[in-house]
C-alpha cells in the first residue's frame, strides 16, 4: 500500500514485514512485478539507484515470513484455559452499580446505544462481589505456575461506582483480611462527582488509581456531561479534583472524550495546566453497541473539525511542544497515537506465534468484567449478550472457545487485508446482539483510514525523527504505573 | 541532499566509534570516529554532500541511501516496543538445564569439579564436589510438569555420568518426552554403549563431549556445540540425533590472542540476537539450571549463584521477577556492565559469565576481551 506525506515523500508499506519504507514509482512497479520500459529507467537519476532498490527488495525478501499463516484452528476449552492461565486475568473489573447520577449523553448506557443496557437502579450486593473476586483470585493463584509475575489487578466501575462505595471498601476489606499476602492493583473509574475528603482519603490509602472524566474547559465538559436535569458537572468536578491534586494525589488521571464539535486547542490548553489531571486517554464516543450518537452532527461540524484538525497538526508540526512530563491534547493525538498506531501489538515481526492470527484480539479472559448480576463479560464496552461465565460457576472456558472460533471464523477478509499487521480490532468491533458481523462489510473504509494515519505519523518522524520513540518512552513509561492493561 | 540508513540497519554509538549492524545480511560495519560522525549526522536528518565516499560505499552495499527531501526510516524490529511495557507478560523460558546426577567414574581435565576452565562448559556433563542429597525422580517429574506450565521450550538433561543410573534417567526421559518435543542429553562419548545410543534415537538428542580428536587445534569454534555436519566430520558415522561438543587442552580460552578473547572476529548478527542483547544477557536469559541436589542456579556453571532450592518451594517463585529472582540475571545485559556499555558491539556479541566470574569473582566484570571501547582500539596480543 502506497502513501504519501505533507512533503510530498512517497512510501510504500509492506503488510508481510510490518515496515513502510521510502519508495520511488520504479521501485513500486519492481515490487508488483510490473516489467519495467526504457522510460523507467531514465527516470531514476542514476543506475546505483536502481541498483539500490533492487538489492533492497531482495533483502527484504530474505526475512518475509514464508507463505501461509497458520489458519484459524478450532481452540479447544482445555487450550483455552491454559492460555488464559499464562497469558490472561489481567485484571478483574465489578460493575458495582448500573445507577448513575448524571447523564453523559454520549454514554453508553444512554439511548443513543440500542444495544446495551439503559441505567437501572440495580447495585451489586457482597455476596455477588465476594465470589466474584473469589474466582478471581484462584484463577490468578493457580495461574502463577504459568505466569509468575502477574499481578493481579480489580477495578471498580458503574454507573458511578462512588454511589455503591460501601461495596467498594467491603470488597477491600474483604481481599486485605482474606488474601492479605496478596500485592493488589485497585482502580476506579468515576465522573468525579461525588468524591470527597473521606473517599479520597480511603483510595489513597488502598493506592488506587483514579481516571476521572473530563472534557475540557467548563463549555467543552458541559455540553456532554451533566446531570439528568441538563445542568453541567464541571464546577462540582473540578471543586474535588483540585482538593486532590493540592492534597498531593499523583495517581489521578484524566479520561477525555472528543467529538466533531470539540475545540482541539482549546483542549490542549485546558490539559496542559498543572492543577489539572494528567491526561491519560483520549477517546471518541463509542460508535458500537447500536450507536446514534453521532446522527446529531452535520456535515458542517464534521468539515470544521477536520480542518481545525489539520491545524493544530500544522501548529504541532511547527512548534512541536512536546512536554516529556506532561502530554496534552497535541501529543496524544500526534506523536502518541502515530507511536500507538506504528508500533501497536500486532506490527512488525512476531516473535510468538499468535493465538488468533488476525485483527488485534486478545484472548477473551484477558480481562473480566463482572456486572451488578454476577455475569461475567470480555470488557465493560462490549455489548452484554457475550457472557463468559459467571459468579455461579466461573470463568466458562467452554463458551470462550466457541465465541473465539466464531470470531475467527468472521474474520472472512482479513486473508487479503493489506493493514491486517496494524489492525486493532477486536470482539468489540463486530458484536452485534448475541452474534459477530462480518469483516469484510466493516472493514471497508480501514485501508484509507489507515493511510492517512501513516501520512500523519511520517510527517512528524520526517520533521523530528526520534519523536515517535521518544512519546512511547514517556507515554507508557508512566502508562505501565497506573495502569495494568495499559489503558485499554 | 539527506542520507538514511535503511530500515533494517542500525548505527550503535559506542564510547569512541560507531559501528552499523545490518540485521537482513548480518554484517557489522565498525566505524571510525568521523565515519561516527557522520552517521549520526545522517541519522538526526542532517545535510550531507552526496559524493561523500564513505556514503557512496554504503549506498553501494544497500546500507542506506541518499534522498531529496527528509524521510522517516521506520527501523525493522522484532516484536512491538510497546510490549516491553508491559510488565504483567509471562517470562519467556528457551532452556532448563536439568542435572538429574552427579557421579562419574571419569576424571576429565576440564570436568567442573576441577574449576571452570572453559567457555560454554555448560554444554559439556561435568560432576561437583558438593554436599545434599540428590532429588529423586518424583521430584524431577514435578518440576518437568512445572517447566511445562512456564512454556519452556526445550531441556537439557545432564549431570556426570547418566547412564551409571540408568533406569532413573529412563524414566525420566521417558516422562519428559510426554510434554516436551525438544530434549538434549549431555555426557562423554565414553559414557554410551550401542544400547544406550539406540534406546535415546528418537527420544532426545545428544551432546556428546570428546577430548579425544587432537587436530583441533586452536580454533575456537570446535569448542562449541557443532552443527551436524561438522560433528559427522570429525566424529565418524554417528546418527543423526548426536551432536559432539569438543574440548581441547591445547586452547587457554584466557590468552590475549585466543580467538574468544580476541573478539576480532565478531559473530554475525541477526534481528533476534540484536533484540536479545539489547535488553537481555546473551545466554544467561530466558535460561534455568537445576542442579543434582536442588539448587536453583542461572546457568549450570555458577554454583555461587544459587537462588534457593527446590526441596521447599515451587519452580514459579523464582520467577517473581524480584531482585532475588532468575530475572536478576538474566537481565545482565552486556549493555550493564561497565566495559561493554561502552562499547558498539555490545548488541552483537557474546559472554560466558561462568567463565568471567570464575577468573574475577565479581558478577560483572568484563576481562575475557582485548578492545578497549574508551580508546576505540584492540590490544595488541603478546608477542
Ligand atoms: S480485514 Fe478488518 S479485521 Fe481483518 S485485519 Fe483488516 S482491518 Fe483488521
Ligand atoms: S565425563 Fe564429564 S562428568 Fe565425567 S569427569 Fe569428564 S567432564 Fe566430568
Ligand atoms: S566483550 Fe564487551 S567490550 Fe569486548 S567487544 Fe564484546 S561488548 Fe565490546
Ligand atoms: S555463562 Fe553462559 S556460556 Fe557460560 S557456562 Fe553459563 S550458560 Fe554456558
Amino acid at each position: 500500500m502506497e502513501f504519501e506525506t505533507k512533503s510530498g515523500v512517497r512510501y510504500y508499506y509492506d503488510n508481510e514485514i510490518g515496515i513502510a519504507f521510502p519508495s520511488h514509482p520504479l521501485m513500486e512497479k519492481m515490487i508488483h512485478n510490473i516489467p519495467l520500459q526504457e522510460e523507467d529507467l531514465s527516470a531514476v537519476s542514476t543506475k546505483e539507484d536502481f541498483l539500490f532498490y533492487s538489492r533492497f527488495l531482495q533483502k527484504l525478501n530474505k526475512i518475509r515470513p514464508k507463505q501461509g499463516v497458520p489458519g484459524p484452528h478450532p481452540l479447544q476449552p482445555e487450550d483455552v484455559k491454559k492460555m488464559v492461565l499464562r497469558e490472561g486475568l489481567l485484571q478483574m473489573t465489578l460493575g458495582v452499580t448500573e445507577e448513575c447520577n448524571l447523564r453523559c449523553k454520549y454514554c453508553v448506557y444512554s439511548d443513543s446505544y440500542s444495544l446495551m443496557r439503559n441505567p437501572s437502579n440495580d447495585m451489586m450486593d457482597f455476596p455477588t462481589a465476594k465470589k466474584a473476586l473469589d474466582w478471581y483470585i484462584s484463577l490468578v493463584m493457580e495461574g502463577r505456575e504459568y505466569n509468575p509475575v502477574r499481578k493481579p489487578g480489580i477495578g471498580f466501575y458503574g454507573g458511578e461506582p462512588l454511589l455503591n462505595f460501601d461495596l467498594v471498601k467491603k470488597c477491600i476489606h474483604y481481599i486485605k483480611t482474606t488474601y492479605p499476602e496478596l500485592d493488589v492493583h485497585y482502580s476506579i473509574t468515576t465522573n468525579g462527582t461525588l468524591l470527597n475528603k473521606e473517599k479520597e482519603d480511603f483510595l489513597k490509602e488502598h493506592g488506587f488509581s483514579i481516571s476521572i472524566s473530563i472534557d475540557g474547559p467548563k463549555d467543552e465538559h458541559d455540553r456532554n456531561r451533566v446531570y439528568p436535569n441538563g445542568r453541567g458537572t464541571f464546577t462540582d468536578i473540578m471543586k474535588n479534583v483540585r482538593r486532590m491534586i493540592a492534597g498531593g494525589y499523583e495517581d489521578c488521571k484524566a479520561i477525555c472524550v472528543f467529538d466533531w464539535k470539540s475545540n482541539l486547542s482549546r483542549l490542549d490548553a485546558f490539559f496542559r495546566q498543572p492543577d489539572i489531571p494528567r491526561l491519560f486517554i483520549m477517546t471518541n464516543p463509542s460508535v458500537q453497541g447500536g450507536c446514534v450518537y453521532y446522527d446529531q452532527f452535520s456535515e458542517d461540524d464534521i468539515r470544521n473539525y477536520l480542518l481545525s484538525e489539520e491545524k493544530t497538526f500544522q501548529y504541532y508540526l511547527d512548534h512541536a511542544p512536546y512536554d516529556t512530563a506532561r502530554e496534552s491534547c497535541l501529543e496524544h493525538l500526534y506523536p502518541i497515537y502515530a507511536s500507538r498506531f506504528l508500533y501497536s501489538t500486532s506490527v512488525m515481526i512476531m516473535p510468538e506465534s499468535r493465538i488468533i492470527p488476525y485483527s488485534g484480539a486478545c484472548i477473551l479472559g484477558r480481562k473480566i468484567f463482572v456486572d451488578v448480576h454476577g455475569n461475567f463479560h470480555a470488557c465493560e464496552r462490549i455489548n452484554q449478550s457475550f457472557p463468559i461465565g459467571n459468579v455461579q460457576s466461573g470463568l466458562d472456558f467452554q463458551r470462550i472457545a466457541v465465541m473465539m472460533n466464531e470470531y475467527l471464523e468472521h474474520l472472512d477478509s482479513c486473508g487479503t487485508c493489506r493493514i491486517s499487521k496494524l489492525c486493532g480490532y477486536c470482539y468489540n468491533h463486530f458484536a452485534q446482539k448475541g452474534h459477530f458481523d462480518y469483516a469484510s462489510g466493516v472493514c471497508k473504509n480501514e485501508e484509507n483510514r489507515k493511510k492517512t494515519d501513516f501520512s500523519r505519523a511520517f510527517t512528524l518522524g520526517e520533521r523530528y525523527p526520534h519523536l515517535l520513540d521518544m512519546a512511547v518512552n514517556d507515554y507508557y513509561t508512566w502508562l505501565s504505573k497506573v495502569s495494568p492493561t495499559l489503558g485499554d | 541532499m539527506y542520507f538514511r540508513l535503511n530500515p533494517e540497519c542500525y548505527y550503535i554509538k559506542g564510547d569512541q566509534n560507531g559501528a552499523i549492524y545490518d540485521l537482513i545480511e548480518g554484517d557489522i560495519y565498525a566505524l571510525n570516529p568521523k565515519e561516527s560522525q557522520t552517521i549520526e549526522t545522517c541519522e538526526d536528518n542532517g545535510v550531507v554532500d552526496p559524493k561523500d565516499p564513505f556514503l557512496c560505499e554504503l549506498k553501494q552495499r544497500t546500507v542506506g541511501n541518499f534522498y531529496e527531501k527528509k524521510v522517516y526510516i521506520e527501523k525493522l524490529r522484532l516484536g512491538s516496543p510497546i510490549a516491553d511495557f508491559q510488565l504483567d507478560r509471562p517470562p519467556v523460558l528457551i532452556r532448563a538445564f536439568l542435572e538429574i546426577d552427579n557421579r562419574c567414574d571419569r576424571s576429565c581435565w576440564y570436568c567442573g569439579c576441577h574449576g571452570v576452565s572453559r567457555s560454554q562448559g555448560c554444554f559439556g556433563c561435568n560432576t561437583w564436589d558438593e554436599d545434599g542429597t540428590p532429588v529423586h525422580a518424583p521430584r524431577w517429574k514435578e518440576l518437568i510438569d512445572e517447566l511445562h506450565h512456564l512454556n519452556c521450550m526445550s531441556l537439557l538433561i545432564k549431570g556426570g555420568d547418566l547412564t551409571r543410573n540408568w533406569g532413573k534417567t529412563q524414566e525420566i526421559l521417558e516422562y519428559a518426552n510426554k510434554k516436551f518435543p525438544s530434549i538434549f542429553v549431555i555426557g562423554h562419548k565414553q559414557h554410551f554403549s550401542k544400547e544406550t545410543y539406540e534406546y535415546l534415537e528418537n527420544k532426545a538428542n545428544l551432546i556428546l563431549q570428546t577430548d579425544s580428536i587432537s587436530d583441533i587445534g586452536n580454533q575456537h569454534q570446535y569448542l562449541l556445540t557443532m552443527d551436524y555436519q561438522k560433528s559427522q566430520e570429525f566424529a565418524g558415522n554417528l546418527p543423526p540425533n548426536v551432536m559432539v561438543d569438543m574440548v581441547s587442552r591445547n586452547f587457554d580460552p584466557l590468552q590475549p590472542d585466543s580467538p574468544l578473547s580476541s573478539k576480532k572476529k565478531m559473530p554475525k548478527t541477526n534481528l533476534e540476537r540484536f533484540t536479545h542483547n539489547n535488553k537481555l544477557h546473551p545466554c544467561l536469559a530466558q535460561s534455568i539450571t537445576i542442579s543434582w541436589n536442588g539448587e536453583v542456579l542461572p546457568c549450570p556453571m555458577m554454583r555461587n549463584y544459587s537462588l534457593g532450592n527446590i526441596n521447599d518451594r515451587k519452580l514459579w517463585t523464582f520467577f517473581k521477577n524480584t531482585p532475588d529472582s532468575i530475572q536478576e540475571f538474566w537481565n545482565i545485559s552486556l549493555t550493564r556492565l561497565d566495559k561493554c556499555g561502552k562499547c558498539e558491539f555490545r548488541y552483537a556479541c557474546t559472554d560466558c559469565r561462568a567463565l568471567e566470574t570464575a577468573k574475577t569473582g565479581d558478577l560483572k566484570s568484563k576481562v575475557l576481551c582485548n578492545y578497549d571501547p574508551s580508546k576505540g582500539m584492540w590490544q595488541q596480543p603478546a608477542a
